[in-house]
């Protein structure tokens, strides 16, 4: 490893710790950094699922380091010029504000510019000694940009002459980043998923200082014996650890069982545990909501652990009152979506229904599986009057219906906005959703739907 | 029809000059002041009801958006931008982000989204913005639209400090807002000055009020949008406190379908549902039009007009209230002598102000005529005849109508309270149904007001009991149910005290509630209750029944009955109808088979049937292919169509010899209106026969 200048060896001592488990990566990396004067790759390209370190560990060396840098988040680089602008804000320490009208320093919409303004930043702020890094987190926002400004970024240093190193942050691999001409392949680091191990390890750094390391490991551990198999995220495991831990802990603040009394803690949290799988990743109560639901819960501290009683906040998710003919023109849609245009004839023609000779072939896979189809408004009309029970006059208020169930997204436009004429539709419930819809205005369904007859 | 100096066929708007009042005195030959004193009369009135709606709707409100406000001014309680003082492993947080259940009427989650931006303006903070999905298709428009309203507000807030922020010139994003927040409170810090001063917590929340964005329709916005925004603000979560409101129209489910799990993770929902539109409507009706307050009223087909549009079509109150104020403004346009339609205080001198033409108009009145009718024949001249004494009668059925306002809508709420727990619910759940009863006939004679009292005839102590004391309940307050509910709280004593003496007849009588008499009573004659087993409570019951039901029988008649209804009571469907209730198929329909209808020219004037070639082409086009089958011959069709349209050519044609095509231009504007008629929808191109097109309407000659 090199001999870094600036940082003292307790820094980095300090970063091993903190950045547990991603030593490999950090070595290597700094490798790669070598000391301030020496000229870096030109650029690095990290990459590796959601959580396993790759923006703090790379944040946290360039400012254990204190080497010049730029951090950007690509999200928010919505335009090249936010980028470059951004870019050069940073490196020259400038905070737009109130004093300079939150104006930015430079003035800068191109790839030439930014060239020409980012050897000026170099030589005015003395950086020409020593490497300028510039990263770029969620690189894989830059491909929607111009086409040319990411060949223009892998080669930074070869166009401004200056040691520059650009680092791409990215989830996604290189390959899915080639397209167009004159990029040039970055040196790759890969950052792998955390194993079980390391994230036992990770997850126990969290520990409460008023509890003993050695209990807050088994409930980790735990906790990662039923989440594991459903989910790696370090994210939502940490989130899950935070939301569950009261409870866990609620037998030893009350004296009922010590903190080595593992199975008594098992056997108490298990079935928490279970029913918060059924949730995961849905977050559709806050954690404040669901502590205040846990709280409730052992207030009322059933021993048995009845759950099945869930506050109504967990319970009716997708209910959806909507007026008496949206209701129907819902149902029409889903029939136009799901039959197919040869069947209307069968099921809604009013008269006798003459049964023409069935040429059913092999049996088409179920529409169901398919997927909803486009259809015409003037059908999901047609069909919408045939199910209605009375005379419904085709008045404006149903057309607007019409498009009051797209901003709902309950249906959607498949045709432009430009042609009115021959306006197309896709219906976007689900069968449960229809079927509940169904019998809210006693209509059964299933009866009109050509896979179940 | 106006000229203009224009060649060419296009629209053009001509400015109408004070429509509103030259109508209402040209077609209706009223005085200028009368027009006027409706219109005065028209506008208090609306005033006044527009107020007790929005103080309902605040009202309504309140209890959720209290909950909300609460949770946005905790959400940040212990927000400090302590930047330089961290660790390397920052702790992860949550966005906090309520998701506002607001339901599927549309059209009203502008009101309801007003109300709480200027709530929150109010209690909270001053950092607000709201944003709606078509402003914001891009990540550049969400974020320039949520730094213009933020920024401003504060701009507009504390104007004496000049903030010069130009924020519109320069790009604006993220870090610009944070640099402005920065800035904002630390500016707000320095005054104060000392650092004792702001120890207390609560003036520490205050210093850094959050930031407030509210996306007012959810499933509006555009994914990939919505989803960089959320990543932006938990970006910088560390710098701005910000909290999230999402206006939800239809499930929380929404935010699943929009934001992807590593988006959706970054906050911390909590639901809030607001009021059902149902329930908001019945407040409205009540505090509106079950009043006497305000003596406009809907008559039954207009008032279920409007309640149909709600149920059936979009559950919007907004639209009804709209609704309800275009009757008014019809009712006051229309009507001759509405300004009578004033509270009870002011009858007598308006009454007194009529001259003898609006006398006339009232005499002339439906209702009017038939109180004349009945009324001795001795008494019908001096009615008809003498001025005055016509003023005085008027008078008093004016003041009568009013009267009977007081006694019904006390009355209606206490009906339902009886009737909406029946079983079955043979008068409706909701008080709107028995209303709209109420405004169709005397609900006494109608067969679900039978069935209930049907019902109750077999109820058991207790129950009656607890009725009647909801009954009290209901008209207490009103002075002029004193002697009412004397009566029905001496029945609920009485009901009380039997019961030890129910319990002693009880060992006399082996049965003392017979299901079976009880029905043979009701099946032979309703109301005379002297038979051999018939107990204390059984009589008394019919008792106290009898007592709800002559009061009823009373007081709830139709207003239909009662003369100078019009004045009050607006019934005009057809009106109301065309106005409200778009029929675009209706309208293109008349435009074609009858252009005078909207055209007004004397050229187009005729019988429905008859083709005149003065007609537009596309009309003339029309009415011929009503005449054809299924399929049409283009070329029949255009011979039918010149000989119309140019009938000096075709005899030309048929001197000339040199065949009797048409010229060019007959040519053209055929074709024209041919293609017209197939971009309506009437014909379409058709293989089946070369040279024809197929008709997709059925009807015609």
């Amino acid at each position: 490893m090199a001999v870094e200048t600036r940082a003292e060896s307790t820094d980095f001592a300090r970063m091993h710790n903190e950045l547990p488990c991603r030593s490999q990566q950090i070595d290597s990396l700094l490798g790669l950094f070598g000391e301030p004067s020496h000229w870096t790759y030109p650029s690095l390209f990290i990459y590796g699922h959601t959580a396993t370190g790759k923006t703090l560990v790379v944040t946290a060396l360039l400012q254990t380091l204190r080497v010049p840098h730029a951090v950007l988040n690509c999200i928010e680089c919505y335009s090249q010029r936010n980028l470059f602008e951004g870019i050069l804000n940073q490196l020259s320490s400038y905070v737009p504000g109130p004093d300079n009208g939150y104006s930015a320093l430079y003035r800068c919409d191109n790839v030439n510019d930014f060239i020409r303004l980012l050897r000026k930043v170099i030589e005015t702020e003395k950086f020409d000694k020593e490497t300028v890094y510039i990263v770029l987190d969620k690189a894989d926002r830059l491909r929607g940009l111009d086409l040319t400004l990411l060949p223009a970024l892998v080669r930074l240093q070869e166009l401004t002459g200056n040691n520059v190193c650009v680092v791409f942050i990215s989830e996604l691999v290189w390959e899915k980043f080639r397209c167009g001409t004159g990029l040039v392949e970055p040196y790759q680091i890969h950052f792998p998923n955390y194993s079980r191990a390391e994230l036992v390890e990770i997850l126990s750094l969290d520990c409460p200082s008023e509890y003993g390391t050695d209990f807050y490991r088994n409930y980790v551990n735990m906790l990662l014996g039923v989440f594991h198999l459903a989910c790696r995220d370090l994210n939502e495991l940490r989130y899950l650890a935070q939301l569950n831990f009261a409870r866990y802990r609620k037998p030893v603040d009350r004296g009922e069982a010590t903190e080595q009394d593992v199975r008594k803690l098992w056997k108490n949290i298990e079935p928490h545990l279970k029913t918060a799988i059924d949730s995961i990743y849905l977050r559709e109560v806050s954690s404040s909501q669901w502590e205040r639901m846990q709280s409730q819960t052992a207030d009322e501290e059933t021993i048995d652990g009845d759950l099945s009683q869930l506050p109504q906040t967990l319970a009716p998710r997708a209910s959806v009152e909507l007026p008496y003919y949206s209701k129907f023109l819902l149902i029409a849609a889903y029939l136009a979506s799901y039959n197919p245009a040869k069947s209307d004839r069968r099921f809604f023609s009013k008269g006798r229904v003459k049964r023409t000779k069935q040429t059913k072939g092999k049996k088409t896979a179920s529409s169901q599986l398919l997927g909803p189809k486009i259809f015409a408004l003037n059908r999901l009309l047609a069909i919408f009057y045939a199910i209605g029970d009375e005379r419904i006059v085709p008045t404006a208020n149903i057309f607007t219906q019409v498009s009051s169930l797209v901003t709902l997204k309950l249906l959607a436009q498949a045709s432009g906005d430009e042609q009115i004429d021959g306006a197309k539709y896709r219906c976007l419930v689900s069968l449960d959703f229809i079927r509940s819809i169904g019998r809210s205005v006693r209509f059964n369904v299933l009866r009109y739907l050509y896979d179940f007859i | 029809m106006a000229e203009t100096d224009s060649f060419t066929k296009a629209c053009f708007a001509f400015k109408g000059s004070k429509r509103k009042e030259k109508t209402s005195i040209d077609t209706y030959g009223f005085t200028d002041k009368g027009g006027k004193v409706r219109y005065s009369t028209y506008s208090h009135l609306w005033q006044n009801m527009d107020e007790r709606i929005k103080a309902t709707q605040a009202k309504l409100y309140a209890t959720v958006f209290d909950d909300l406000l609460a949770y946005i001014k905790l959400s940040h309680k212990d927000f400090c931008p302590s930047t330089e003082s961290k660790t390397l492993r920052t702790k992860r947080k949550e966005i906090p982000t309520t998701a506002l259940v607001m339901g599927v009427n549309m059209p009203d989650h502008e009101t309801t989204v007003t109300t709480l931006t200027a709530l929150v303006r109010r209690s909270v903070t001053p950092h607000v913005a709201t944003l709606a999905s078509k402003d914001c298709p891009s990540m550049k428009a969400i974020m320039t639209k949520t730094l213009q309203q933020v920024v401003a507000n504060a701009e507009a807030l504390e104007d004496d400090d000049d903030v010069d922020v130009s924020l519109r010139k320069t790009g604006c994003s993220m870090s610009v807002l944070a640099s402005w927040y920065t800035d904002i409170t630390s500016r707000k810090r320095s005054p104060q000055g000392s650092p004792r001063k702001r120890k207390a917590d609560g003036q520490l929340r205050r210093l850094f009020p959050p930031v407030v964005v509210i996306l007012e329709d959810l499933e509006g916005f555009s994914a990939p949008v919505l989803q960089d925004f959320v990543a932006l603000c938990s970006h910088y979560l560390d710098r701005i406190p910000l909290v999230l409101v999402f206006g939800i129209a239809t499930a929380v489910t929404a935010i699943h379908q929009i934001l992807p799990h590593a988006v959706s993770s970054l906050l911390s929902i909590e639901k809030f549902q607001s009021q059902s539109s149902s329930d908001y409507l019945t407040h409205v009706l009540d505090q509106v039009l079950l009043t006497n307050e305000f003596p406009f009223k809907l008559g039954s087909r207009v008032f279920y007009l409007l309640l149909d549009i709600f149920l059936y079509h979009d559950f919007s109150v907004k639209t009804f209230i709209q609704g309800l104020k275009f009757c008014m403004m019809e009712h006051f346009r229309v009507t001759a002598v509405s300004h009578l339609c004033c509270g009870a205080g002011q009858v007598a001198p308006r009454v007194a102000g009529l001259g003898h033409a609006e006398l006339e108009r009232l005499r002339q009145l439906p209702s009017c005529m038939k109180y004349v009718e009945s009324q001795p024949v001795d008494r019908r001249k001096p009615l008809l005849l003498d001025d005055t004494h016509f003023k005085e009668v008027v008078t008093q059925l004016l003041v009568d109508i009013d009267s009977y306002h007081q006694h019904v809508f006390p009355l209606l709420h206490c009906l339902h309270s009886i009737s909406k727990d029946l079983p079955r619910h043979p008068l409706g759940k909701q008080l709107r149904e028995i209303y709209g009863q109420l405004l169709t006939g005397d609900i006494s004679s109608t067969e679900a007001y039978k069935n209930s009292f049907s019902f109750l005839r077999v109820m058991s102590r207790e129950s009656l009991v607890e009725l009647l004391q909801k009954c009290a309940s209901q008209l207490e307050g009103f002075s002029i149910f004193d002697g009412v509910v004397k009566t029905l709280r001496d029945f609920t004593a009485k009901f009380n005290d039997i019961e030890n003496f129910t319990a002693l007849k009880q060992k006399v009588n082996r049965s003392p509630k017979k299901g079976g008499s009880s029905n043979e009573r009701r099946q032979s004659d309703g109301l005379i209750p002297q038979e051999k087993e018939v107990t204390v409570f059984e009589s008394l019951r019919s008792d106290a029944l009898q007592y709800l039901d002559d009061l009823f029988s009373e007081h709830l008649v139709c207003h239909k009955n009662l003369p100078l209804h019009e004045i009050f009571y607006f019934d005009a469907l057809s009106a109301v109808k065309r106005h409200l209730v778009g029929t675009p198929r209706a309208a293109i329909q008349t435009a074609l088979s009858t252009p005078h209808y909207y055209l007004q020219c004397s050229c187009c004037e005729a019988e429905k049937e008859a083709i005149l070639g003065s007609m537009p082409d596309i009309c003339v086009a029309y009415k011929l292919h009503l005449e054809c089958g299924k399929l049409i011959n283009l070329y029949d069709w255009l011979q039918a169509f010149v000989t119309i349209v140019d009938p000096a050519s075709v005899d030309d044609d048929d001197d000339d010899s040199t065949g009797n095509d048409p010229n060019e231009l007959m040519h053209a504007r055929f074709i024209r209106a041919v293609s017209e008629l197939q971009f309506l929808g009437f014909v379409k191109p058709t293989k089946r026969k070369t040279d024809h097109v197929a008709r997709l309407t059925w009807g015609g000659c």
